[in-house]
């Protein structure tokens, strides 16, 4: 019990509490931060809210592609892959065993002049550029994080009753009626799981932006980095750390509610 | 400056016993006589510590005035960029003085290596090698010694101009090692002349819109719009701030990339033929031989030159053979060996009539004479609000 609690507050509540104390300083002289109490570093904030909504965009986007690219790979591992199962999941995991850093700035070469970018110049004539652009920075993010909605909806639907499927067919559901009904409801909650554990580190995001989007792509994470690193001014970045903190406890409890309020009103029908 | 001396005289006063030494031959400054100690002491090294110590006890007044005694550490902790320092040197130096290590630990930034100084205490190193202003943020934080210059005689081998800089105008803190400047880099295919700031944002929201870049570093980047228009590159006043910030938001949108790291590879490619960047890039580029007609241009409006420089660490836990270190590293011959393994320019004048005279008159290495007035000197400005919040509407502006 004691022990629990002891992590529990040196790990979580103390760092926190530190953040929101430095968020109401100044900064120092030589940079870091001297107490004080003021409301500029917050006011600041709301005067440019630019990366905030990127990052807020682009997480909800790249949340719905991982979603779209997971489900039927997961679902063709869980139902279709057969002895092969073990197999195609450690292929998925075996890329993992590579630094973060080492696959996002091997998409850089992918995606660059030499890459894509430049064979599909050179194939259309057209001055085709993928750097730097917000479709970079998606397919950087949905290849980091991909895993992290696989596994989630993969452990749900491997689950998956298949006599429930074949019932419903045999009641007259057709497959749209069958996967709304049964198959929706029973993956619901790894559908859940794994956007909340997408979402939530991709709203800081910072080094997919920083390597693919050449610094032209400017998300919180890159902005937390500024303040941190480079202006040295921990006041100004603690208080987006606080205001990012918030945004992320409303839209995650908003999510949880809307998606188990639809879940319990959901009634069934042959449509 | 002064708040430095007290943070100075503060560390004495809690000094160790290495810290000690350190003082007693401060007080002597026997001038030129330091050197030869040095390396005739170094013979001596295994003499034990307490004869440093009691040397120490006596009263400053009463030191004998010749010959200083220094203890030689076998140990030195260098904190540097990487690639920054000459692999062949640092064998030289190790045999020379039987160091029996050499550690060598690198950062990608000033701001990393503050931060690890901060983190893990000031005896971590003997000497880092922070940009001049940031130096002189070092020095106020009192994270440097003040150097005894009795003990580097081979300072005189570097140009006077890097000795007295603004932050530190009698040079109490700094040893000059590299340096260079911040301006056009184009590709041979640009064919439109590049000579000033002015045509730069001509040509970029022009011409070249969409294949342009800056390099990620607002103290860089600042001072284009700011000569553009005549002000000083460290100027704080809102009303020259603003006007730069209109000259960067209408840059902003033409631009391929904000990036420093691999920015080179850009200019390589050709995504981009024209770059606010460094000039150790236009050189290392003019050496492949496919890029040698890349071309490098201080602006006619003026610029800023940056220097790099080696620092004793305040709480060095080995400072004599640190200073044995930051004069021989200023021996000609020897900087001839750092300047061909780095391709910068030497702050020291001596090394210049050893090195080829190819990379003596290439612009993109040393400045030419007749430039050297359109070169200032930038301070320190992250701790300017105004320039850190311009700064995030640029880099945030789609």
């Amino acid at each position: 019990m004691l022990p629990a609690s002891f992590w529990y507050l040196f790990l979580l509540v103390v760092p926190l509490a530190l953040v929101v104390v430095y968020s109401f300083g100044e900064r120092g002289t030589l940079g870091g931060y001297t107490p004080a109490f003021t409301l500029d570093n917050y006011s600041t904030v709301f005067e440019r809210p630019a990366p905030f909504l990127t990052s807020l965009w682009m997480s909800i986007a790249g949340t719905i592609l991982c979603m779209l690219v997971a489900f039927p790979l997961a679902y063709f591992i869980a139902s279709r892959a057969g002895r092969r199962k073990g197999l195609l999941i450690v292929l998925l995991v075996i890329p993992f065993w590579t630094s973060f850093l080492i696959r996002t700035i091997a998409w850089l070469l992918i995606l660059g002049p030499r890459g894509v970018s430049g064979f599909l110049s050179d194939t259309t004539g057209l001055d085709i550029r993928l750097l730097g652009t917000p479709l970079a920075i998606l397919i950087g993010i949905v290849y980091n994080y991909l895993p992290l909605m696989i596994f989630p909806l993969y452990v749900t639907l491997e689950r998956l009753d298949r006599t429930l499927l074949e019932a419903s067919k045999d009641l007259g559901a057709g497959r749209w009626a069958t996967f709304r009904q049964v198959t929706l409801p029973i993956i619901w909650p790894g559908l859940i799981t794994g956007s909340i554990l997408v979402f939530i580190p991709l709203m800081g995001e910072y080094v997919v932006p920083a390597i693919l989007g050449l610094g032209r792509v400017f998300l919180i994470g890159n902005v937390l980095q500024l303040d941190f690193l480079s202006s040295r001014d921990w006041p100004a970045g603690s208080a987006k750390a606080v205001v990012l903190i918030a945004i992320m406890l409303v839209s995650v409890s908003f999510y949880v509610w809307a998606t188990n309020r639809g879940r319990r009103t959901r009634d069934v029908s042959v449509l | 400056m002064d708040e430095a001396v007290r943070q100075y005289q503060i560390d004495i006063a809690k000094a160790t016993i290495s810290r000690r030494r350190f003082m007693t031959g401060a007080a002597i400054a026997a001038g030129s006589a330091a050197l030869a100690a040095c390396t005739s002491n170094n013979v001596a090294s295994n003499a034990p510590a307490t004869e440093a110590a009691s040397a120490s006890a006596a009263p400053a007044s009463a030191a004998p005035t010749p010959v200083p005694s220094y203890k030689l550490e076998n140990e030195l902790f260098l904190f540097n960029w990487s690639d920054y320092f000459s692999p062949d040197n640092k064998k030289t130096f190790t045999a020379q003085y039987h160091l029996k290590n050499f550690q060598e630990d690198t950062y990608p930034s000033n701001e990393d290596m503050l931060a690890k100084l901060q983190a893990g205490g000031k005896g971590q190193y003997d000497i880092a090698v922070p940009t001049a202003e940031f130096s002189a943020t070092l020095a106020k934080g009192g994270f440097l010694q003040k150097l005894d210059k009795s003990r580097l005689p081979n300072l005189k081998n570097v140009n006077q101009r890097f000795l007295t800089l603004p932050f530190d105008p009698n040079d109490d803190y700094i040893v000059p090692k590299d340096w260079g400047t911040t301006g056009i880099i184009y590709r041979g295919s640009v064919k439109e002349p590049v000579k000033s700031w002015a045509d730069f944002w001509t040509l970029a929201t022009g011409k070249y819109s969409g294949k342009t870049l800056v390099v990620d570093s607002p103290g860089d980047v600042f001072v284009a719009p700011l000569r553009m228009h005549g002000y000083d590159v460290n100027t704080d006043k809102t009303d020259e701030l603003e006007v730069a910030r209109k000259e960067l938001l209408k840059l902003r949108p033409h631009l391929q990339s904000i990036d420093s790291d691999n920015y080179p590879d850009t200019l390589r490619s050709g995504d981009a033929v024209l770059a606010l960047a460094w000039n150790g890039t236009a050189y290392l580029m003019q050496l492949e031989p496919k890029y040698k007609d890349t071309g490098y241009t201080i602006p006619t409006e003026g610029t800023i030159q940056w220097v790099d420089t080696w620092v004793l660490l305040a709480e060095a836990p080995h400072p004599n053979i640190a200073y044995t270190f930051l004069n021989w590293i200023q021996d000609p011959n020897i900087q001839v060996i750092e300047s061909n393994y780095a391709g910068y320019a030497s702050a020291n004048d001596a090394a210049k009539p050893l090195m080829d005279p190819a990379f003596v008159k290439n612009p993109a290495v040393y400045v030419p004479d007749d430039e050297l007035a359109l070169l200032s000197v930038a301070t320190d400005q992250s701790g300017n609000k105004q320039r850190a919040d311009i700064w995030a509407e640029f880099k945030a502006a789609g």
